[in-house]
């Protein structure tokens, strides 16, 4: 028995196959009630409603609602991947990094060598004569 | 099962809506709307809010149709929605994701129509209704009481299409064709109906309250 009590409950959030169904006027009196209360209780859901219903062809909205369902999909999917090779692209020049001071280092340290090799090459001969 | 598997495209033959339905009863339709988000607050993975998204393609769709009146103009529209929700969404935290996306979705239609050089009466934006919790520990009692009393302040056309809608159940379409309203009217004279009523109680059960 519906009273005054029920204009002030907040109604569950609408299920979008029950909205398509309504727009396409395949829904019994009382579901369609429901989907209505939703609209009275929801400005998102009663102005997608009046929208929807200036759509020509009605049954085009689910293709409408596939195609950008599936654009939606690329775009996440290509962040995604734009993520994965900027990950990529970090870590390349780290590893390019790590090996240019390695290098640095080695030859840091063949250099410290030669000119240790070469000077006390040069003092040996003072040390014979003495 | 990856989300991925859940978004594959049907095959040719199969029906409507099952491309559709499939998306919305995956594996993930238990999780709330703030769950999902809480989910990408703590890996930034964009495939929650993939999933979180598909759930208002419809309704996005929608309210794009109602301001651009454009059906190409209104799948681009819901495009660019997706991608700004994506990056703003990144950037700082949204409590009442439903309400949001709403206001995005009018906000970018209205710019939209501003740069078409359309004038708009921009009507006022009501999220209060979905932002606020639901109300719990009213007296139920009183409230019948209080809700009789302010029904009066309603102006006549809200007080006969409300009264039609809740208590004798009957549709648009019927509150239509009794009262001679068209079906644009039923609906504005239901939804501001019901928000005065709300604003109303609410405002004499502070003053009761306040009273006692």
């Amino acid at each position: 028995m519906p009273d005054l009590k029920d204009i002030l409950n907040e109604e569950d959030d609408p299920k979008n196959d029950e909205l398509l169904k309504y727009i396409h006027g395949d829904l019994s009196k009382d579901e369609q009630h429901e989907v209505e209360k939703q609209m009275a209780s929801s400005d998102f859901v009663s102005d997608a409603m009046e929208g929807l219903q200036q759509i020509r062809n009605k049954r085009s909205i689910d293709d409408y609602v596939d195609e950008l369902n599936r654009q939606l999909q690329k775009q996440v999917s290509a962040k995604k991947e734009r993520k994965e090779k900027r990950k990529l692209k970090d870590n390349r020049w780290i590893v390019i990094a790590v090996v240019i001071v390695l290098g640095l280092c080695i030859l840091g340290y063949a250099m410290i060598r030669y000119y240790e090799k070469n000077s006390g090459d040069r003092i040996a001969p003072t040390e014979q004569k003495d | 099962m990856t989300q991925q598997t859940l978004i594959n495209e049907p095959a040719v033959g199969q029906t409507k809506y099952l491309y559709f339905t499939q998306v919305n009863k995956g594996k993930y339709s238990d999780i709330t709307d703030q769950e999902l988000l809480e989910k990408f607050y703590a890996d930034s993975s964009n495939e929650w809010l993939g999933i979180l998204l598909q759930r208002y393609t419809l309704l996005l769709l929608g309210v794009c149709m109602k301001y651009l009146k454009n059906e190409e103009e209104a799948k681009d529209a819901v495009q660019q929605i997706f991608l700004k929700s994506i990056t703003e969404l990144g950037k700082y935290r949204v409590s009442y994701f439903k309400s949001w996306l709403y206001m995005v979705a009018k906000n970018h239609c209205l710019m939209k129509l501003r740069d078409k050089h359309i004038n708009v009466d921009i009507e006022k934006v009501h999220l209060a209704s979905e932002e606020q919790p639901k109300q719990e520990h009213l007296d139920k009692d009183k409230v019948l009481t209080v809700m009789e009393d302010c029904l009066q302040y309603l102006s006549e056309e809200q007080k006969q299409c409300v009264t039609l809608f809740y208590l004798q159940k009957k549709s648009y379409q019927e509150i239509a064709d009794d009262t001679g309203y068209t079906t644009l009217q039923v609906k504005s004279y239901i939804q501001n109906g019901k928000r005065n009523l709300k604003n109303l109680v609410e405002k004499k059960m502070k003053e009761s309250s306040a009273r006692s």
